[in-house]
């Protein structure tokens, strides 16, 4: 278990692809995938619950990412955690403050691009990208119907149906 | 459960499937349903099946179908239950199948390489595909682009399933491509991925996207990503890592067509 001080990286349940100046992590347990910008995933990859944060300003540096504060890192951290990315999920360092503020102060004291997760998330079945349609004029409000409750939200999709009407 | 007399397995894309019924006109119409949603990938096997599907009828549930014990569908309208099996059984061979990743998303190929529009229904996406197809692309899917190892997209050539736009939204099919053209197509690799959502008199404002970004944005499109993630992503790596990416919002068919078409002739 992390603290707050020495957080590591969550491995369990991950999918994870490196590319070229990003990152692609897919959570299995929530069917999220997250995309991580360079920044972001070196912090991610510095968090091996050894490392604390002024550690991980000092190795973003001598990789020569730039010059950065440890809010910089901390800015990562707190995505990362939210994202259920790390272990064990830390208090938020910039509670109360709004995004664009803590992204002000930081972007003005660091020289590299700041720490960016973008997420997304995979709908819960594959079915929900389907739909079910009836195709003949008299069953049309009786399908309607039946389609939503019998035939098409029985799997934790999204009813929708076609009409002929 | 009940024993059925009547039987028969099948693999399709690598699936072992098994159909049942104690009616051998149910499992006549489960054949030839299933035959048409996965454009005749259906061959009989002695494969032990992974999923089996029983279709019945009786006075308090109507027409229904069970897959591996659990009903998915019923209703005293046996066609109604048919098209949501049609639909349900492709899904499942695309969550399942072990070789190729099904992607929800209109397929062209253009010089060469495959445009993939990835979508869910009603997202417009085959009026877009049959308005390329018009502009001379060639028509590869208006449901599913099937993707294999490298990446590369294998043709599934449906006739593309339209509705009308009067709102009352009639289904109708356009014949695009003909049997014979399908044994010909050989599988091309993505040239690029247009991710894009109707907005009237929307203008073509391309915004490029890196390869992660691409493969994010696309998972929710992805049908096995929930079943085989690793081989997911890893298929999708292949395809974003050498396509270009692109999200725009789109206006009326003909006219975004012609305007991507010329973006892509220029990048792709």
């Amino acid at each position: 278990m992390s603290d707050s001080h020495t957080p590591k990286a969550r491995k369990r349940g991950l999918v994870v692809q490196e590319m070229p100046g990003e990152m692609l992590v897919y959570d299995t347990e929530t069917n999220k995938a997250h995309c991580l910008n360079d920044s972001a995933a070196f912090v991610w990859a510095s968090c091996d619950g050894v490392n604390t944060v002024s550690d991980i300003v000092r190795e973003f540096e001598a990789n020569s990412k730039g010059t950065v504060t440890e809010d910089f890192v901390w800015l990562a951290i707190d995505q990362l955690s939210s994202k259920g990315l790390l272990e064990a999920k830390l208090e938020p360092k910039f509670k109360g403050k709004s995004r664009r503020d803590v992204l002000k102060t930081i972007g003005l004291v660091s020289v590299a691009a700041l720490p960016i997760i973008a997420s997304l998330a995979a709908p819960q079945s594959a079915l929900a990208a389907t739909s079910c349609n009836c195709s003949k004029e008299s069953d049309c409000t009786f399908q309607a119907a039946s389609c939503m409750n019998l035939m098409c939200d029985n799997r934790g999709m999204t009813p929708s149906f076609t009409c002929n009407q | 459960m009940t024993s059925a007399p009547y039987s028969q397995n099948f693999i399709s894309f690598g699936v072992p499937i098994r159909f049942e019924s104690r009616n051998a006109r149910l499992l006549e119409k489960a054949i030839k349903t299933a035959n048409k949603a996965l454009i005749g990938n259906l061959r009989p096997t002695q494969k032990r099946p992974d999923h089996t599907f029983v279709f019945g009828r009786n006075k308090e549930l109507g027409a229904f179908v069970e897959h591996n014990g659990a009903i998915i569908a019923e209703n005293e309208i046996e066609r109604g239950v048919f098209k949501y099996f049609d639909s349900y059984l492709r899904v499942r061979i695309g969550e399942y199948c072990p070789d190729r990743v099904f992607i929800h998303s209109g397929a062209v190929g253009i010089n060469g390489k495959a445009l993939l529009i990835p979508g869910n229904s009603f997202s417009g996406k085959s009026t877009l595909v049959l308005e390329l197809v018009k502009l001379g692309a060639e028509y590869l899917s208006d449901e599913f682009a099937i993707l294999d190892k490298r990446g590369r997209v294998h043709p599934y050539a449906r006739p593309i399933n339209m509705r009308t736009t009067d709102g009352k939204y009639r289904p109708y099919t356009v014949n695009v491509t003909d049997k014979a053209d399908l044994k010909k197509k050989k599988p091309l690799p993505v040239g690029a991925v247009l991710f894009t959502s109707y907005k009237e008199n929307a203008p073509f404002r391309p915004k490029r996207l890196t390869p992660a970004e691409g493969i994010m944005t696309i998972t929710p499109y992805t049908l096995p990503i929930l079943v085989n993630p690793a081989y997911s992503i890893q298929v999708l790596h292949e395809v974003m890592n050498g396509a270009l990416i692109v999200q725009s919002k789109r206006t009326h068919a003909p006219r975004f067509g012609e305007k991507l078409l010329q973006y892509l002739a220029k990048l792709m």
